[in-house]
């Protein structure tokens, strides 16, 4: 069942596949985006208490929602790689993080940058705000946990240890404005339950919730292609490749 | 559209500062990523060119030294004669 995979083990393989895949995912991301962008803040009606301040749901939720699933992925790509011993798993895992990790920012950010105007603060320590700080930590914690060993097989299964022991932080954020007294507010969208946010207003969420998960993707896919071609610049296909790119660039 | 004029939107009903605040941030980290992607490749291009750099240059050496041994040699067995 799973036989069509057994190819992308091997490096090429998946570097080839990647160049297919990257600029579907860079267009069709950058494009709903933008078109997600520009609904939300230009034609999506004012919250009847936030006034036009809760427009940066159109960046924060979207951001905070796929720092999560993004955490997700490179938990699964971890988990492929420490059990069937698949190196490009690591690689996987690697590429993944610092978007993961710029997401997790994004939603922090941005959170911070609403808290202000609503909750009269940047910051607080609640139980939501503090595990997706924690989250970020995880990233950070897993990006130079990889760095730190020059084996990079030693490297990934470090790296890969650590990603899947943070996958218990998933559920604590998600369930953190449940379990607890918190500043935040509830889940504005839901899998299960009907969307507590008006249809004009749900529409650009949902458009740039794909959008950003489009480029996410894209970024991921770009930077698998290069930790394949660091962990394989010995080899003569790499060689060739870039070599190739040279000549063109120097072309040019 | 929600809003009269582009002032109305720029001002975003007072909350501004914080919008575009958050849209400018966001906007720079994902464009800091493609940067930094396509720096990566750059750097990797580089790596690629010094290590043949280096091979071309271990060929020489090597070539060039078992050339002045072979010419040691004949120089020697010159000498015996």
């Amino acid at each position: 069942m799973w036989k069509w995979l057994h190819p992308y083990a091997k490096t090429e393989a998946t570097y080839q596949l990647c160049c297919r895949l990257y600029p579907w995912f860079m267009i069709s991301g950058c494009a709903t985006l933008l078109v997600g962008s520009i609904w939300g803040l230009m034609y999506a009606p004012a919250d009847y208490q936030q006034g036009d301040s809760f427009r940066i749901i159109y960046i924060h939720v979207p951001s905070a929602i796929l720092s999560m699933s993004t955490y997700a992925a490179m938990a699964v790509a971890a988990f492929i790689g420490l059990v069937w011993q698949i190196r490009t798993a690591y690689m996987a895992m690697v590429a993944i993080a610092p978007v993961g990790a710029v997401m997790t920012f994004i939603a922090l950010f941005t959170g911070a940058a609403w808290g202000k105007p609503m909750w009269g603060t940047w910051w607080v320590w609640d139980a939501r705000l503090t595990s997706e700080l924690v989250l970020l930590f995880l990233y950070l914690g897993v990006i130079s946990l990889y760095k730190a060993f020059d084996d990079k097989l030693q490297a990934g299964k470090a790296a890969g240890v650590m990603a899947l022991i943070g996958v218990i932080n998933l559920p604590i954020i998600h369930y953190s404005v449940e379990w607890w007294n918190t500043l935040h507010q509830g889940a504005t969208i839901s899998k299960f339950a009907r969307p507590k946010i008006a249809n004009e207003m749900l529409w650009p969420l949902l458009i740039n919730l794909l959008g950003l998960a489009l480029f996410i993707g894209a970024m991921c896919i770009k930077r698998l292609q290069n930790e394949v071609l660091r962990r394989e610049l010995h080899r003569p296909w790499v060689v060739q490749l870039l070599t190739k790119e040279q000549e063109n660039n120097n072309a040019l | 559209m929600h809003f009269d004029s582009w002032q109305a939107f720029w001002d975003m009903g007072g909350y501004g500062f914080f919008v575009w605040l958050s849209f400018g941030v966001s906007l720079l980290s994902m464009i800091a990523i493609v940067i930094d992607n396509v720096w990566a490749r750059k750097v990797l291009i580089q790596q690629v060119q010094a290590q043949q750099a280096r091979k071309v240059r271990i060929q020489q050496s090597k070539e060039q030294q078992s050339g002045d041994t072979a010419d040691e040699f004949k120089f020697k067995q010159g000498n015996e004669k």
